[in-house]
């Protein structure tokens, strides 16, 4: 009769916090080169030194086709990430709380309503929308990141919205229904405390989407023109010959950046997720 | 004859909690074609010596002592080995057949797959095997309930299913893990009934393991007792039920409603820190001085196997 | 029926959408709907907005933008000077070849991976493995494109750098399908490798895996027969929901292949802002992912009865 619940640990708790540590400390110092940009580049990343310049002591990451200096637009490129990254996600973890916590907490037609829109909004093709309102827009990177945001709440809505179900049925906020209580208070003191440790580690992957969205749309030549983004890097070496021309350190830093960044976000989100990093397996 | 020896059989649990013993030094006998009844109240252990004797245990298990079946230690064969056993010639029958089931596959495939996998019968064959076997377990239609889903069933319906599936390919033992739990009481009769008259009529043994005394009492040949992973008694069922020599068994068969209705003072104990000395001591109210020392050993007294110092 | 009602639903307003976009957006509506690439004098401006409509009430103008979908008439390119459907039809074929087999390699590889390392022990082999795709997941499509292509085709040298073909036959085609077809499939097996796995880790605790062992079935007799069709199923919605992702990530990957597909079109059609095109773009791609989540309900009821009774 006794099936313990309980799986066998293999040992690894040790390791699963030193991935989580590695995530932490990765995204402190992006954060930190985004914050300090201006004291920590070597140099302003619109000075113009000789063109081409492969890495040298000077320039740790050389220069591209104007005497930019590389290092110090990966510097400065990351808060063209950070911003677009957080922003879109606040915006997005927002709306997507609003709609599931009252499609959850109502239920009904309310529920049909708010859930017929998110699927609506589940099939837009996200990606090619962007690109065609930003073509029109000429943006900068706080229009991205808003349109990232109305774009990207879907997911999160649909994951609030099955847990506050849950929670509404729950004893307390029942009892707290019977008290008479406004269904503003129970919704914001009563169920939202018990969905925030999900909304968490899904607000950390809308991070990561918003990042890569970001760094694609400016990889078209979408992006604003008056902060250079890792995307808009490699946007330049790849229309002005730094691929063919093989200068691997114009287009591959950049990408680089881009991959440890969204990585480090990836792995917070999933090892504040505990269920999630058992699926993993990894962390 | 006896088919199946199970000799100082012990099960521990590997968990956060700390090491729980499951199951500990069970040794038993089980005889052909008798039906043999494990009763005991639930979380005794009683169903882990079911999943250990086709090594159904999850991971975390730590296994040791024999289970003898003819000359194999089934705890001993490869996986590869033991697959050919499962189903073929040791069958279980679980609690919860509609969770059994896979829910995505017809029913008549799940009872196909068992001739396919063990007798290589080809679709055609098996699928007619399949359909008389269901029109044997009762269903009137038996085409139909070949294309029927799990979902669509009945959790009546499904555990004839799955007890169709248990004697499918005529098994020297049945294992049934309380194969009648949550059903009604009609349908419990029913679906034993049904059972005993397969299991008679294929000459399999029946290793029963139940909570019900009454479903004990009704079709066992022999009633073995578990407390807290050691089986305490083994008996005849008409003596076993007549007069029960271990305390705790005279304790259990009052509390039931039939008789006193009078419950044993006292929890279950937990099984990670289980009592020193006899198990059953700190609930017991003929207990020796010895009792909360030393562990009773089993012994034969008068046809029965005993753990207690009173028949020392 | 109520899932028709709701993928026309979606569909009518995306494409309605389409509508609203270029006559909200600032600017002239006319370069709007037009593209940049078209100058004209005042009084082809006002013989061009009778002939667009553009004078006509909004309702009016509505209902024609209907009619003209409907005949999927997407308007006129004056950057290409040919009607955009014919563009866009003449692109179709070569995306959706590379779409079609990114999609069926890597749904297959990604799940049965995912599949073998949810079934198995945590050990060295799952967790590199785990790691290798979780890192592909980080990646945009477009980085993984530059990265293969700068090594493979520019430094190693054995596949070609640019376009669908040259010559035109099947190992021509296959040699220049692979790389692209390899970076796409990547990244969607990264995503279907993590779906699977968590999906056979949450299955393998049930019941009827025990009890299709209990029925003498061998590891991988269950893994493949049983437990695997079960867990599929949640990866079947998500790939329907994903061709949105997939078809953009294939744009990219076309353009940094250089291969002459939609991606590339909507790389001209923007550095020429040809909207039209890009409209067109959105639209047709918008049909192709509401067919493909329509696809995949069916396909779900087909595997799941327990959704069929529902209907």
């Amino acid at each position: 009769m006794k099936k313990p619940a309980l799986p066998r640990q293999n040992g690894s708790a040790q390791k699963k916090s030193l991935s989580s540590l590695l995530a932490v400390v990765l995204f402190l110092v992006f954060f930190i080169l985004a914050l300090c940009a201006n004291i920590i580049a070597p140099h302003d990343p619109w000075e113009r030194f000789d063109p081409y310049l492969p890495p040298s002591v000077e320039h740790w990451l050389g220069t591209n086709d104007l005497g930019h200096d590389i290092l110090s637009e990966l510097i400065y490129g990351s808060r063209v990430s950070l911003l677009v990254g957080l922003g879109a996600a606040v915006l997005a973890t927002a709306i997507g709380l609003c709609v599931g916590l009252f499609a959850g907490y109502y239920k009904g037609v309310t529920d049909e309503i708010l859930m017929g829109i998110t699927d609506v909004f589940l099939m837009i093709p996200r990606i090619p929308l962007i690109i065609l309102l930003a073509a029109f827009l000429k943006p900068s990177f706080w229009i991205i990141a808003l349109v990232i945001g109305f774009l990207w709440w879907t997911s999160t809505a649909r994951v609030v919205r099955s847990k506050s179900l849950q929670v509404s049925e729950m004893n307390f906020v029942l009892s707290s229904k019977c008290l008479g209580f406004s269904d503003k208070h129970i919704i914001f003191t009563d169920i939202f405390p018990n969905i925030i440790q999900i909304v968490i580690p899904k607000f950390m992957l809308t991070v990561a989407a918003a990042m890569i969205t970001e760094a694609s749309l400016s990889f078209l030549g979408l992006g604003d023109p008056s902060m250079k983004s890792w995307g808009m890097m490699i946007n330049f070496a790849f229309t002005k010959g730094g691929l063919i021309n093989a200068l691997w350190w114009w287009f591959i830093p950049p990408g680089l950046c881009i991959m440890f960044f969204v990585y480090s976000v990836v792995l917070l989100g999933y090892s504040l997720e505990e269920k999630e990093q058992a699926v993993l397996g990894i962390s | 004859m006896s088919c199946l020896h199970i000799k100082h059989l012990t099960v521990t649990f590997e968990t956060l909690m700390g090491t729980v013993v499951a199951v500990d030094d069970v040794s038993f006998d089980h005889e052909s074609k008798e039906t043999l009844a494990l009763v005991g109240e639930t979380g005794c252990g009683k169903s882990v010596i079911a999943s250990s004797i086709l090594k159904l245990l999850p991971d975390n298990a730590n296994l040791s002592g024999e289970i003898l079946y003819g000359d194999k230690d089934l705890l001993r064969l490869s996986e590869r080995e033991l697959a050919d056993i499962r189903g073929q010639e040791i069958s279980i029958i679980f609690q919860n057949p509609t969770l059994a089931l896979n829910p995505v596959y017809r029913i008549g495939d799940q009872i196909s797959e068992l001739f396919r996998v063990h007798k290589r019968a080809s679709s055609k064959k098996s699928k007619a095997y399949a359909t008389s076997l269901l029109g044997r377990m009762g269903f009137k239609d038996p085409e139909h309930a070949f294309h029927m889903y799990p979902s669509q069933f009945s959790e009546g319906m499904n555990q004839r299913v799955l007890i169709a599936l248990a004697l499918a390919l005529h098994p020297k033992i049945i294992i049934a893990d309380e194969p009648t739990k949550g059903l009604d009481d009609q349908l419990k009769e029913e679906i034993l009934k049904e059972l005993m008259k397969i299991k008679e009529e294929k000459e399999s043994s029946l290793f029963l393991i139940t909570h019900d005394f009454d479903a004990a009492r009704n079709i066992a040949d022999r009633v073995a007792l578990m407390y807290c992973g050691q089986i305490v008694e083994i008996a005849l069922s008409p003596d076993f039920f007549d007069e029960p020599f271990h305390p705790y068994a005279r304790g259990l068969l009052k509390s039931l409603p039939s008789h006193d209705f009078a419950p044993i003072p006292g929890a279950s104990p937990s099984m990670i820190s289980p009592p020193e000395g006899c198990r059953f001591h700190p609930r017991c109210a003929e207990r020796l001085e010895v009792c909360s020392h030393e562990m009773p050993e089993p012994i034969k007294k008068s046809g029965r196997i005993i753990r207690c110092f009173l028949y020392r | 029926m109520k899932k028709i009602a709701r993928y026309l639903l979606a569909l009518f307003i995306i494409i309605s959408i389409n509508f609203f976009i270029p006559r909200l957006m600032p600017g002239d509506p006319i370069t709007n709907l037009m593209g940049e690439d078209y100058i004209v004098s005042q009084e082809s401006i006002d013989a061009l907005k009778a002939e667009l409509g553009l004078d006509k009430p909004l309702l009016v103008q509505y209902v024609t933008y209907w009619g003209d979908v409907i005949r999927l008439d997407l308007g006129h390119s004056f950057h290409f000077h040919t009607e955009v459907s014919q563009i866009i039809a003449s692109k179709l074929f070569w995306t959706t070849a590379l779409v079609g087999l990114s999609i069926l390699f890597g749904t297959l590889f990604g799940a049965i991976l995912g599949a073998l390392s949810g079934w198995g022990k945590n050990d060295p082999k799952n967790k590199t493995l785990t790691t290798f795709f979780l890192w592909i997941y980080c990646t945009p499509p477009f980085f993984l494109s530059l990265v293969v292509l700068y090594v493979f085709a520019f430094k190693i040298g054995i596949f070609p750098l640019r376009g669908f073909y040259e010559t035109g036959t099947f190992t021509d085609i296959a040699k220049h399908f692979f790389l692209p077809v390899l970076v796409l499939s990547l990244s969607l097996a990264s995503r279907n490798y993590m779906i699977m796995r968590g999906s056979i880790i949450q299955e393998k605790g049930k019941l009827y895996i025990l009890y299709a062992r209990a029925k003498g079935l061998l590891n991988r007799g269950i893994l493949f027969r049983h437990a695997f069709k079960n867990a599929s199923l949640p990866l079947i919605t998500l790939v329907a929901l994903d061709i949105g992702f997939i078809i953009s990530g294939a744009l990219f990957v076309e353009i940094v292949f250089s291969m002459n597909g939609m991606g590339t079109l909507i790389f001209d059609a923007l550095l020429a802002r040809d909207y039209p095109v890009l409209q067109g773009i959105f639209l047709i791609i918008t049909i192709m992912v509401v067919v493909a989540n329509f696809l995949a309900d069916i396909v779900y009821g087909i595997i799941d009865p327990r959704v069929r009774e529902q209907r």
